[in-house]
């Protein structure tokens, strides 16, 4: 059993044979690693885990955003997938405003509240140091929804929970 | 690649080599569609023999009793426990 606590809110995950039959997790020790290219990266999944690429240009105020959708091989609900903004360049598992600002408008453009947008850092069980977030489908309101979003900073996507 | 209505903003370009489709948003709406593409592909993926390393079937699930209403999902080879409101 894991247990990840997310201010103060739990989340529990009981995977009964996941440890075994999901991809081996990488070991991460350091957040910019001397080269992605030659470990596992999302370049190298089989094609048929790619679901798709999107070429988002919707933003005025920010370039265009390469997204490969691929598909989480071991998955936590249905539709779990991976979004990987401008995976060819092989950006470490580091979240950057670039790639808030691509999953920001995969969000806003669902309109559809069951779809979560997650990332997770290394250290925090990520288990392939390129950069991705998870797309997860739960058709129930979670504990974290409850929570009132303040803006931190004034015109910026940023904010802080109570 | 300006185009006027929605489905020529939304082009799907089938690449011949590796049959990954590809689609350009030109605005927020156009993700709609990209939507129903994730539902249809996932679904086909899942139902495909050897693409997933186990599937996914809800056999039950429940809302826990207490103040955090935890929901559990059984599946096959995945128990999830997710907090809800």
């Amino acid at each position: 059993m894991s247990i990840i606590n997310i201010l103060s809110i739990l989340i529990f995950q009981l995977n009964v044979e996941r440890q075994t039959l999901r991809r081996p997790a990488m070991i991460i020790t350091s957040l910019v690693p001397d080269s992605i290219e030659t470990k596992f990266n999302f370049n190298k999944v089989k094609s048929e885990e790619i679901l798709f690429e999107v070429i988002d240009r919707s933003s005025e105020h920010s370039n265009e955003c390469f997204i490969s959708f691929l598909i989480n091989n071991s998955p936590l609900t249905k539709y779990h997938s991976l979004i990987c903004p401008n995976v060819r360049k092989n950006w470490p598992q580091v979240l950057t405003l670039d790639a808030i600002k691509c999953a920001a408008n995969v969000m806003f453009g669902f309109n559809d509240r069951n779809y979560r947008i997650l990332y997770n850092s290394p250290g925090a069980f990520a288990s392939v140091n390129h950069l991705h977030l998870h797309l997860l489908y739960v058709e129930r309101t979670l504990s974290i929804q409850r929570f009132v979003s303040f803006v931190l900073i004034t015109n910026h996507l940023l904010f802080t929970m109570n | 690649m300006a185009s006027s209505t929605a489905e020529q903003t939304l082009l799907f370009l089938i690449e011949s080599m590796s049959g990954i489709g590809q689609f350009t948003v030109e605005k927020l709406q156009d993700y709609d569609k990209i939507k129903e593409q994730l539902i249809r592909r996932w679904t086909k993926l899942h139902e495909t023999p050897n693409v997933f390393r186990y599937k996914l079937n809800v056999r039950n699930e429940k809302i826990l009793d207490g103040s955090f209403q935890f929901l559990v999902q059984v599946y096959d080879f995945l128990c999830a426990i997710f907090c809800q409101l």
